[in-house]
């Protein structure tokens, strides 16, 4: 791809501009009914062009790197009917985040790849009777570089590996996860905690409609929170009439603590700088319960006013880059490892992307849900909950241990008191 | 090349998204991407690569993952052939000022003082698809797709948002008469409604699905559990009823990609031309949707593999439908008696190895003695899908709704239909 002529073409036609390049390259395999279904690599590069021209802002992309010069043209046409305002683009320098590069990756190979599968279905067939039925091991590497006509030319190198798989036992079934930026998968957990999972759910039963006091595995918090929540303190959200957070600084919300870190080492979201190149920070959110900042891409915080917080990303690179929550950690003052007596403990939820991401209300069925009571661990099946998440999170009775980072939201178990679960 | 089976596809897509955002054209974005996807079968194992390369290196680094042994295998494609999808006006040839300007006077329609947010959005997409395979098989194809999705948020006792969406495989023609206006202005007028509205009973009760929502449970609910890559991974409650009485007497649902809704495709990304498959007969379930390869498993016909972009393609609906049967909406009310009529869907999820599923609706209606009575909001849907279809009632009037279908991280667009119908399932809050 030829970028200096980009630049140059740009520099004559347009009074800003930014070229967000990406490649990314991606090995997996799929497992299917307890066997190795296929391998597959991907190799993806493209480009994102955007431009200013009188205030307005155009953009286009593409995967084909002929075609920089056509792209730029649409662009700079779009720009002409954008009512999308910026002046500039943010300048910045280089950094570094620790934790987020693993060279390991350069030597993963298709046999690396089978014997890691291997693995994780072996640790699901311990259990008698499983079938380790969908699962997949997935390894990326991707490189990412900015320009923009402020001076900025920053890259990023960074890994990424994940691991899954569904086990089905008769009418029942469980998924299990994990995710790493280092070459370190616990492929042994992900394969028999789901077959444990699967298991224990033969033979549930429906739970009576009632009041119950439930606990939140991190895989339900982060699917719950995600849909429900972070919608909520994003500055384009804010701006926009779609938070119930605008307006709301200094207002209490429960006494949790909630912290969006664009740095933490190690972390699945973790990187230097941000999709816009805006040097990544540590944002409080909620700090013990108060709401204290939103956190915010290039154009949002001038809008509000506020220093970008370093949230500008893009979901895929033909996307804008919006508002988007990276590592969010939650916090609590009370922590406790045996949290799950006389509650109902929640692996997962379906339909959390159903949720109402304005008013905060969700009703969610319960995957994989287990009633103890007086040490007795009773699987439940079509139990839902529902509620507002606003109320539900000043109902926070205690936090476990078993803090995990599961997509963006690090967090262990979390109980809450009084939740309304119906059968 | 010494192997079992490979193909080569090459897709090019070009898109344009304009989003009027409160009044504002806000992210508009142009979008062109290319790029090849590559299979290879060897000793019944996949290898698959895609990226930006020649079809040598592309084969190559393919069959250099296809390193296992397996019981992978293919059934032939057919003849393969060629479509060009004629447009009547094509939305190139309109000026982008002109589209900016139609979004400016459908988002007239939405406002209103109560609407505290709007948004249109435009998209029009051209998909090139190339295809050949080792058998000797080629595919060309071009089909456009354009459309309008409308949504606002409106507020007074509660904030409430609200869309809905015109999508087709079509020209800029489909804009030519007052159907998106006509949306625009519902989307208003329930929202006022919708503001004001009361919470939902909860309970399981005889619910009335509108048209929207029963598509969205027979693609849900139903249509992923007879997706042959579920039943050979036995993950799903359908896996062992061909042949058998699956749903009431009068259902007959169907998946037919060569209908002009949003579903619409002349061959898959197998390069096999697009059927019309049924699925349930009377009541029968009679055939799974499937790929080349779960045809050569289970005895099938393939047709139904589809993928976003160059990905790896996978079994996927295309319009899949539940056809209509012969009650009128009163009728269907008057049999439900007590109960709640629903309307629309946010989305929804179903586990198809369980056959529970749940989505929301967008509003709703309480029935209180066969009539309809106050409006209900933030109200959810969930049961058991063949315990629902045992019991389901038809009623006239097939309807489809267009949307995108994900699954195994790959988007796709699709259509659902059904008729208005009358169910018994949970219905809770949202």
């Amino acid at each position: 791809m030829d970028i200096d002529k980009a630049v140059h073409f740009l520099n004559s036609k347009s009074d800003a501009w930014e070229i967000f390049y990406e490649k990314d390259i991606s090995k997996s395999i799929l497992v299917e009914k307890g066997n190795v279904k296929n391998i597959s690599e991907e190799e993806e590069s493209g480009y994102a062009v955007r431009v200013i021209v009188d205030g307005r802002v155009g953009f286009a992309t593409s995967t084909d790197p002929a075609r920089i010069i056509e792209v730029c043209e649409k662009a700079l046409k779009l720009a002409k009917i954008s009512e999308e305002k910026l002046d500039d683009f943010p300048f910045s320098k280089c950094t570094q985040v620790e934790g987020i590069y693993d060279r390991r990756f350069d030597n993963v190979d298709s046999l690396w790849l089978e014997d890691a599968a291997g693995r994780m279905i072996n640790a699901a067939m311990e259990l008698k009777n499983v079938n380790p039925a969908q699962g997949a091991i997935e390894v990326s590497k991707s490189v990412t570089r900015i320009l923009n006509s402020s001076g900025t030319d920053v890259e990023n190198e960074a890994t990424a590996c994940s691991a899954y798989l569904e086990v089905v036992i008769e009418d029942s079934s469980a998924y299990e996860m994990d995710q790493s930026r280092m070459l370190n998968l616990n492929l042994e957990f992900v394969g028999r905690h789901a077959a444990e999972l699967a298991v224990e759910g033969v033979k549930a039963e429906k739970i009576e409609k009632g009041s119950y006091d439930v606990v939140l595995s991190p895989i339900a918090i982060s699917q719950l929170l995600y849909f429900a929540l972070y919608p909520a303190f994003s500055a384009e959200n804010v701006v926009k009439g779609r938070s119930m957070l605008a307006g709301k600084i200094g207002h209490e919300f429960g006494e949790f603590t909630l912290i969006d870190d664009g740095r933490m080492p190690y972390g699945l979201m973790s990187s230097p700088f941000d999709d816009e190149g805006v040097e990544t920070k540590r944002t409080v959110i909620f700090d013990d319960g108060v709401l204290k900042a939103y956190v915010s891409d290039f154009r949002h915080a001038k809008i509000l006013g506020v220093e970008p917080t370093g949230n500008g990303f893009r979901e895929e690179i033909s996307s804008y880059p919006t508002t988007s929550p990276t590592n969010v950690i939650l916090d609590f003052r009370d922590k406790s490892s045996n949290i799950e007596e006389n509650a109902l403990v929640v692996h997962s939820l379906i339909g959390a992307h159903t949720s109402n991401p304005v008013s905060g209300d969700f009703s969610l069925e319960c995957m994989n849900a287990f009633l103890f009571t007086n040490g007795d661990r009773k699987p439940i099946k079509s139990a839902m909950i529902y509620g507002n998440v606003y109320d539900l999170l000043k109902r926070i009775e205690v936090f476990g241990k078993d803090v995990r980072q599961i997509d963006g939201t690090v967090t262990p178990s979390v109980r809450f008191r009084d939740v309304v679960v119906s059968g | 090349m010494d192997v079992e089976f490979y193909d080569i596809r090459q897709i090019e897509t070009s898109t344009l998204t304009l989003t009027l955002d409160n009044g504002c054209i806000e992210k508009p974005k142009y979008d062109v991407i290319k790029g090849k996807g590559f299979r290879v079968l060897k000793n019944g194992f996949w290898g698959i690569f895609s990226g930006n390369v020649s079809d040598k290196e592309g084969l190559g680094r393919a069959a250099r993952n296809a390193v296992g042994s397996g019981d992978g295998k293919v059934v032939p494609a057919g003849n393969g052939g060629k479509f060009i999808f004629r447009v009547k006006e094509n939305p190139e040839d309109v000026s982008i000022e002109e589209k900016v300007q139609l979004m400016k006077e459908i988002e007239k329609e939405l406002k209103a003082d109560y609407i505290v947010s709007t948004r249109v959005s435009y998209i029009e997409n051209l998909r090139k698809f190339e295809y050949r395979d080792s058998s000797g098989i080629e595919v060309y194809y071009e089909v456009p797709r354009i459309g309008i999705v409308v949504q606002a948020v409106a507020k007074d006792e509660s904030l409430q948002f609200l869309s809905k969406r015109l999508l087709k495989p079509a020209g800029y023609e489909i804009f030519r008469n007052d159907k998106i206006f006509d949306m625009a202005s519902e989307v208003r007028d329930i929202l006022a409604d919708l503001v004001k509205a009361a919470t939902p009973p909860s309970g399981e009760m005889n619910v009335v699905m509108d048209s929207s929502l029963g598509g969205v449970f027979i693609h849900e609910a139903f249509g992923h559990a007879v997706e042959a890559d579920h039943v050979l991974q036995g993950s799903t409650i359908l896996s062992d009823k061909l042949g058998e009485k699956v749903a009431a007497e009068n259902v007959n649902v169907y998946d037919d990609p060569t209908i002009e809704e949003f579903g619409f495709s002349p061959f898959d990304d197998e390069g096999v031309e697009a059927k019309r498959k049924t699925i349930i007969k009377d009541g029968v379930l009679t055939s799974f949707l499937h790929s080349r390869e779960t045809a050569a498993k289970l005895n099938g016909k393939p047709g139904n593999a589809r993928a976003q972009s160059v990905a790896e393609p996978i079994v996927r609906m295309s319009n899949t439908f539940i056809d209509e049967g012969d009650l009128s909406f009163e009728e269907l009310l008057e049999e439900a008696r007590d109960g709640v009529y629903l309307v629309g869907s946010r989305g929804g999820e179903t586990n198809p190895a369980t056959g529970y599923f749940h989505f929301n609706a967008q509003y709703g209606y309480v029935i209180r003695n066969g009539e309809l009575a106050e409006m209900i909001r933030d109200v959810s849907l969930s049961g058991n899908t063949l315990s629902i279809l045992h019991s389901i009632k038809l009623g006239k009037g097939l309807d489809f709704d267009p949307g995108f279908c994900g699954k195994s991280g790959q988007v796709v667009p699709v259509a659902d239909g059904a008729p208005p119908s009358l169910v018994r399932a949970f219905v809770g809050g949202a």
